[in-house]
This record gives C-alpha cells, sequence and structure tokens, in this order.
C-alpha cells in the first residue's frame, strides 16, 4: 500500500472501531418465525383456493360437454331449453373472468385493445 | 426423525467448522434444501436460517450501512420468508450459498433505494457510537471530531455498491477478503482491487474535502 492508502486505511479502521460489532437481536427468531407461519397460512389459503377454482373450471367443462352432447342428440339447438343452459353456462364462463378482471384491475377495453396493439400500450388500471 | 438427524448435523457442523467464517459446504446445504422440500420439516428451515442468518446480516449491513441495524434486521427476516417462498424454486445449479447471497444482495439493493430516498444522507443515529466523551473533553474537539467522521461516513456512502460493500465488510464487520469475495460471490482477487479501488477513491476525495476547508 503507497501511503495515501494506508492514511486511508488507518482512518477507515478507526472510523469503523468507533461503529462497534452490531450484532442480531435475541428477538430476532421470534419475529422471524411468526413471519413464517404467516407465510404458511398464507400458501395455504392460495392452494385451497387454487383447488376451488380447479373444481369449478372442472365442473364447467362437464358442463359445457354435456350441453354440446345435448345438442348433437337433440338435433335442435335453439330449443327454449338448451337456450337456458346455454344462458346458464354462459354465465358461469363470464363470470369468473369478470372476477379475474376485477382482482387485477383490468378494465375490458383496456385487455381487448392491449391484446390487438400485441400487448405493447401500457394497460391502464381501473379506480 | 428428521429432528434428531438436523441435531446430529448440526453436531457434526459445530465439529467441523466452530468458526463462523468457515463456510458450510454446497453437499451439506443441498442434502439439507432436497430434505426440506421433501418432508416440510421447519426444523430443516430453521437449520439452513441458523446457519446463514449472521452472513446475511452482515450482507445487509454492507449494503444499507451504520445506523441501519433495525432495517437490516428486518430486511434479513424478509429474506428468508422469500427463500422459503421460492426454496421450491432452487435447482441446485449454483451453490445454496451463492443462490441466496444473490438474493440478499438484490433485494438488499432494492431496500437500500428506497431507504435512501427516505433517508438521504448519513443518518444521525449513525453517529451515535461515534463520541468518545473521554477522548474529546473538549466540546469543539469533539464537533470537529464528529464532523471528521460524519464527512468519511458520507463519503463510503457515496462510493459504488460493490465497493461499498467490500470496505464495510472488511473494516466494519470485519471479514477477510475471502470470506467478502465469498459472500458477495466474487473473486478474491476480484474483492482485493475493489478494496484497492474504494480506497484510492475515499483517499482523493478526503484530500479534496480538506483541501476545501
Amino acid at each position: 500500500m503507497n501511503e495515501p492508502q494506508e492514511q486511508m486505511d488507518l482512518e477507515l479502521r478507526r472510523l469503523c472501531a468507533s461503529l462497534g460489532r452490531p450484532a442480531l437481536s435475541p428477538q430476532f427468531g421470534i419475529l422471524l418465525q411468526q413471519r413464517l407461519d404467516q407465510e404458511k397460512q398464507r400458501q395455504v389459503a392460495v392452494r385451497r383456493r387454487l383447488r376451488l377454482m380447479q373444481a369449478y373450471w372442472l365442473t364447467i367443462c362437464a358442463a359445457s360437454l354435456y350441453i354440446l352432447w345435448s345438442w348433437m342428440r337433440a338435433g335442435e339447438p335453439l330449443s327454449s331449453i338448451q337456450l337456458a343452459l346455454l344462458g346458464a353456462g354462459g354465465s358461469l364462463l363470464v363470470l369468473p373472468l369478470a372476477v379475474l378482471l376485477r382482482g387485477l384491475r383490468l378494465s375490458l377495453m383496456d385487455l381487448v385493445f392491449g391484446t390487438l396493439d400485441g400487448l405493447h400500450l401500457p394497460l391502464r388500471k381501473s379506480s | 426423525m428428521a429432528s434428531v438427524q438436523t441435531w446430529l448435523l448440526d453436531q457434526h457442523l459445530a465439529a467441523l467448522a466452530p468458526d463462523h467464517s468457515i463456510a458450510p459446504s454446497r453437499a451439506e446445504d443441498a442434502a439439507l434444501v432436497r430434505e426440506f422440500l421433501r418432508t416440510g420439516d421447519d426444523d430443516l428451515f430453521g437449520t439452513l436460517v441458523r446457519r446463514y442468518q449472521d452472513r446475511v446480516f452482515r450482507l445487509a449491513l454492507s449494503v444499507l450501512g451504520p445506523g441501519m441495524e433495525a432495517e437490516a434486521e428486518d430486511l434479513v427476516q424478509e429474506i428468508f420468508v422469500q427463500v422459503f417462498r421460492k426454496l421450491e424454486s432452487f435447482r441446485g445449479e449454483s451453490s445454496f450459498s451463492a443462490w441466496l447471497y444473490r438474493l440478499s444482495y438484490n433485494r438488499c439493493l432494492d431496500r437500500r433505494r428506497q431507504a435512501r430516498w427516505r433517508h438521504p444522507h448519513v443518518s444521525e443515529s449513525a453517529l451515535e457510537g461515534l463520541t468518545d466523551p473521554r477522548r474529546h473533553a473538549n466540546p469543539v474537539e469533539m464537533t470537529a471530531h464528529n464532523e471528521r467522521r460524519r464527512q468519511l461516513l458520507a463519503l463510503v456512502d457515496d462510493l459504488p455498491d460493490l465497493q461499498r460493500s467490500v470496505i464495510l465488510l472488511h473494516y466494519w464487520l470485519g471479514l477477510s477478503v475471502c470470506d467478502l469475495a465469498g459472500l458477495l460471490d466474487i473473486r478474491p482477487g476480484t474483492a482485493k482491487s475493489h478494496l484497492f479501488r474504494a480506497r484510492q477513491t475515499l483517499s482523493s476525495r478526503w484530500t479534496e474535502g480538506v483541501g476545501h476547508e
């Protein structure tokens, strides 16, 4: 080390000696455990919601297949009962999409135009 | 059963590495991570935390700087929660320690940017430990002494990220060049070069500062 470096080395040693060596507080482990417990609870809740959504979509798929199969068997796709079934099925499909968009705070138009633009436009967050 | 294994592993490690500066082996970490992902045993994760908490704390302090001990501790907790969340994505391509240190360092830099926005200057609390009334009975002398220290701390604070971390890890937190290189995931030669350049920068800025006074 040359002289200015040595001097700086000394200055830094003096400065840092006066700062003292910090250590983790005794509560560190307890607080971390609390945070980890919260994280575990969050993960359990997420998994539960995921399973619920999986069950929901499986039901939707099964219902859609059933409607399609009924149409093919009856050969008359626009009878009143089938329209009611179609409406119910459609609502079931649209509802989760609306919930999803609301959860993501996206408006439907932003999503449509964003897709048309190759998603280059920043999506406007609805209030 | 897993707890007994963990205890035995800890005993083995304690015998092997009584000094904190000796890093745990890559194979042991990988085995612990695998076992934790398989069983979800909290004790295994606890072992990983105990093994690395001091090092991650030092890393956080080297990024956040003196006077930010409470924030660094909070950050270390956040980092371990993030590790708990992301451990499944650890594929073992690098060592667990390198993965953890990289994740920690990036997280610390993010926090520093936020903290710097809130506290743009060297905090008063950073200077609390600097005053030694026995050595500076004269208040004027003490003020000058503190001012000098404050200037040096501010100069250290203004260094580039890696240089600042190297300086603080070496001088403040007492790590050897090899240990701090491991913590920052750089080669010891590179760490030495950062140390040299940081001292050089500090020295020239310090001289400029003294010349202006």
